[in-house]
């Protein structure tokens, strides 16, 4: 009985879709499409420009398919385009802080707090109005940080796949991942109270 | 195990990668110390909250788009592509036409074998003048036999 595509794994999709066959880079599309949108969303924080660069992450993906030597890598390399793209995306945000969200916090290399407004401290019981302080503290992290915060526990990759998209070590992701968290739980401790789990 | 450590081995905790005997120093340095308790706690939280982030829906059409784009990708190419090819081509002509202007500079001045010649015969006719022990008519008379051959 002939296997459906749509249950095949990445390598053969990618296999066929590098010789052409267009049904197999759809269903890889309609497989990571829902990640990959969330990833880019929860790093730019704009839904229109989120979307426009998830589908070029795939445009590209495609058009330099024959470049991908290990199939079974693709997930991974799909997220690299998506995180160059979003770097991408950044820089011109950075060239005209008009267009930026969190501007402010573009260029700081220290891990330090940001200058900028905070709200106001007291617990929250609503884990919804939680989850919102949550994504403006992550929007305000500095890049480095953001992502790997967001490849970890949001895409849930694992260190050594955070160091390859990322380009750095994955001693360098350890630490990144350790600040991020510090950094997060110093600006909602306040909100989480000393009782929660 | 100091607190400084055991807070940097909590991040690793969550994301379970910690072995047997760094996951048993940590949990033990954790019940014996409130405030990096809290603190994994805490982090703990976050991690979770994080993982449930709210993430808004996808416009229905985003795999035609896709598709479409790619498409028009390959019917034109893009600039950036234009720009790649033109910058490669740009870099592989310029050196070329240093070169091919170099050669032509100097093949197109290198003195011909006659004027190398006249012109070593010139300055020996003078310094043949010049000279006190050889005469004026030798002076000529060597020019004409040189001339000749």
């Amino acid at each position: 009985m002939k296997k459906d595509l749509s249950e095949e794994k990445d390598e053969i999709l990618v296999q066929r879709s590098k010789n052409g066959d267009k049904e197999a880079f759809d269903i890889l599309v309609q497989r990571y499409r829902a990640s990959l949108f969330r990833f880019v969303y929860h790093s730019l924080h704009n839904r229109e420009d989120a979307e426009d660069i998830a589908q070029e992450a795939f445009v590209k993906a495609y058009l330099a398919l024959p470049q991908l030597k290990d199939n079974s890598l693709f997930r991974t390399w799909l997220f690299k385009i998506a995180l160059n793209l979003i770097r991408d995306n950044k820089r011109v945000e950075k060239r005209n802080p008009s267009l930026s969200l969190d501007s402010y916090t573009e260029g700081d290399d220290t891990y330090t707090e940001t200058e900028g407004e905070h709200f106001n401290v007291e617990p929250v019981d609503d884990d919804s109005e939680l989850l919102a302080r949550l994504r403006m503290e992550i929007t305000l992290l500095p890049n480095e940080l953001r992502e790997v915060i967001i490849l970890r526990d949001l895409q849930g990759f694992s260190y050594e796949e955070i160091a390859k998209m990322v380009g750095c070590p994955v001693g360098t992701v350890k630490s990144r991942l350790f600040y991020a968290r510090q950094i997060l739980r110093e600006r909602l401790s306040s909100f989480i109270g000393d009782d929660k789990e | 195990m100091k607190c400084k450590k055991a807070k940097f081995l909590c991040s690793e905790l969550l994301d379970g990668r910690l072995n047997d005997r760094e996951r048993e120093a940590l949990l033990s340095h954790l019940s014996a110390c409130p405030d990096c308790m809290r603190f994994y706690k805490q982090a703990k939280k976050i991690k979770e909250l994080t993982s449930s982030l709210p993430t808004p829906e996808l416009s229905p059409n985003f795999n035609e788009v896709v598709m479409y784009r790619i498409e028009r990708s390959k019917a034109s190419p893009r600039p950036h592509t234009i720009f790649l090819l033109k910058r490669r081509f740009a870099l592989f002509l310029l050196p070329l036409i240093f070169i091919i202007s170099a050669l032509i500079f100097v093949f197109h001045n290198k003195p011909d074998e006659s004027e190398l010649l006249r012109s070593y015969r010139r300055e020996h006719f003078i310094y043949t003048l010049q000279n006190p022990l050889i005469s004026a008519d030798s002076a000529v008379k060597m020019l004409l036999i040189s001339s000749e051959e």
